[in-house]
């Protein structure tokens, strides 16, 4: 992103936004709730225009949505209807379908479904009805759809939502096995900077301007954090001997 | 008895007719109910009113007349939504108030006192014209292969809209062509089971399905054999009880739905 501006009815959502992402790196972007984190990742995605500057996805501006099967997309917040009659298979075969002229699954196709599902060690549950699947599952399957046609993005706007401490560990751990498998770009929202702060290789912290750009390991400054997620914050510190935080990893 | 009743046209036809209504019904109500839109079915039907009374008023074909009130209705509601100006509930409020108070306006104006009023409101299947066949077997001509080659797209985009447009579907496109085909079944159908009436067609198929299965493919199956029952189960009743017929074909329908609907939660429950 080169300088980007973005403005809803004359207010500035997002300011001189300025940043990258390599193959095989895991980018977050941190901030807290309307700092304009959903407005990134749809100015990405080309769903918002920006107001002045420049976004490129795989070396070409975005413009409008074109970049079908090369991006990746996991929304906020499961938007779909619980009830919704589809199963975990058919979850992922939507993108396939997308790509295709007539709705007709090939013996590849199938495969490519299950080896997707496979990867997100979800291929057991491929029959099962997808209401029924817990939020860290559900998650692990809509990973799986945007996995499913070797996109070099993956874009996630607050994965962990609704999943609770473990289950957010082990989707973190997924995501980097999947980095490190299939090396592919990970832009990923999230309001929580202590949690993605462990699992990442570059670390933005974000409040309509990008406040602190650089790797989770130099510390974000105290000072970052204040000006990005306000001055009521307490700030915890924890380190392999944090009793807490054994208790919930091991 | 029954079987005297399909040596007489009228009885053929509205049978052949039921049938041919049960498919699209089934269909379109799957999309209806899994895009979360009964209230816009409603609507459309109730919006068609102001079209059939200003075929009275003009002298046109009310078919004619109400398709385009119905396909303009449609775009325009497409429109502001998607500017944001007004959420489909408020629009779909407006515009069907909006039509019903100039249907009964165009109606006043027209003077016309032969025209059947209740007909349009309740239908009638038992006085199906070759005309009124035209029209449905054109609907479906051009909706079945819609959906057949754009359906898992549409089932797509009804699952999550913004993933599947990143996915290369164009999803307003096809959004819009969903409520285009919502609007024509409800239009050549009004006719046959009544502005009042249709709303129940639209919505109790894909309810039922979504009751008996939680397969979109079975889903839609048994939207189109409900129907199947409830229109040739309605037509028959009416007969054998003097009822009219769309009336008895919704009842029906309402019935056996909630039938179901306790039946599967007590199984639920034990």
């Amino acid at each position: 992103m080169r300088d980007v501006t973005v403005r809803y009815h004359e207010q500035t959502v997002l300011e001189e936004i300025q940043f990258s992402v390599s193959a095989g790196e895991i980018v977050s972007i941190v901030g807290p709730n309307g700092s304009g984190k959903t407005t990134l990742v749809k100015t990405m995605l080309g769903f918002v225009k920006p107001y002045t500057g420049q976004v490129f996805v795989l070396g070409q501006q975005v413009g409008h949505i074109v970049h079908s099967g090369q991006i990746g997309y996991l929304p906020q917040g499961g938007l779909y209807k619980q009830t919704f009659p589809v199963s975990v298979f058919d979850v992922v075969a939507m993108s396939v379908y997308a790509q295709k002229t007539l709705p007709v699954l090939t013996g590849p196709d199938k495969g490519r479904i299950l080896a997707a599902l496979d990867q997100v060690d979800m291929k057991g549950y491929a029959h099962r009805f997808f209401g029924s699947l817990s939020g860290g599952q559900k998650q692990r399957v809509l990973i799986a759809r945007a996995l499913v046609l070797g996109p070099k993005i993956l874009i996630l706007d607050e994965p962990s939502t609704g999943l609770d401490a473990v289950a957010q560990d082990t989707f973190y751990k997924m995501l980097i096995e999947l980095r490190d498998r299939i090396n592919v770009a990970i832009v990923m929202v999230s309001h929580d900077v202590g949690a993605v702060s462990r699992f990442v290789d570059t670390i933005a912290c974000l409040n309509r301007r990008i406040h602190f750009h650089g790797k989770p390991g130099q510390g974000v400054p105290e000072e970052t954090i204040r000006k990005v997620f306000g001055e009521n914050v307490h700030f915890l510190f924890h380190d392999e001997r944090c009793e807490t935080c054994r208790r919930r990893c091991c | 008895m029954l079987l005297e009743l399909l040596t007489m046209d009228f009885f053929r036809n509205a049978l052949y007719m039921s049938l041919l209504l049960s498919l699209l019904f089934g269909v379109i109500s799957f999309f209806v109910i899994i895009r979360n839109i009964s209230f816009l079915g409603a609507g459309i039907a109730h919006m068609a009113f102001g079209g059939v009374a200003l075929g009275v008023l003009a002298g046109i074909n009310p078919f004619y007349t109400s398709l385009v009130f119905c396909l303009l209705a449609v775009f325009l509601l497409f429109y502001v939504q998607k500017q944001g100006s007004i959420s489909y509930d408020a629009g779909i409020g407006i515009f069907f108030s909006a039509s019903m108070a100039l249907g009964a306006i165009f109606i006043a104006l027209s003077r016309n006192y032969t025209f059947d009023l209740s007909g349009y409101l309740f239908g009638n299947i038992l006085g199906v014209e070759q005309a009124d066949f035209i029209y449905v077997l054109v609907t479906a001509a051009v909706l079945l292969p819609f959906f057949m080659i754009c359906f898992q797209r549409v089932l797509f985009l009804s699952f999550e809209e913004d993933v599947a447009a990143v996915s290369g579907i164009k999803t307003t496109m096809l959004s819009l062509f969903v409520l285009i085909f919502l609007a024509l079944v409800i239009v050549v159908s009004i006719k046959i089971v009544g502005i009042i009436l249709v709303t129940a067609l639209v919505v109790l198929p894909g309810s039922f399905g979504m009751l008996i299965s939680r397969d979109y493919r079975k889903v839609i199956l048994s939207g189109v054999l409900f129907t199947v029952v409830i229109m040739t189960g309605g037509l028959f009743l009416s007969y054998l009880l003097d009822l009219p017929a769309g009336a008895t074909m919704v009842t029906l329908g309402t019935v056996i739905y909630f039938t179901v609907l306790f039946a599967v939660k007590s199984a639920g429950r034990s």
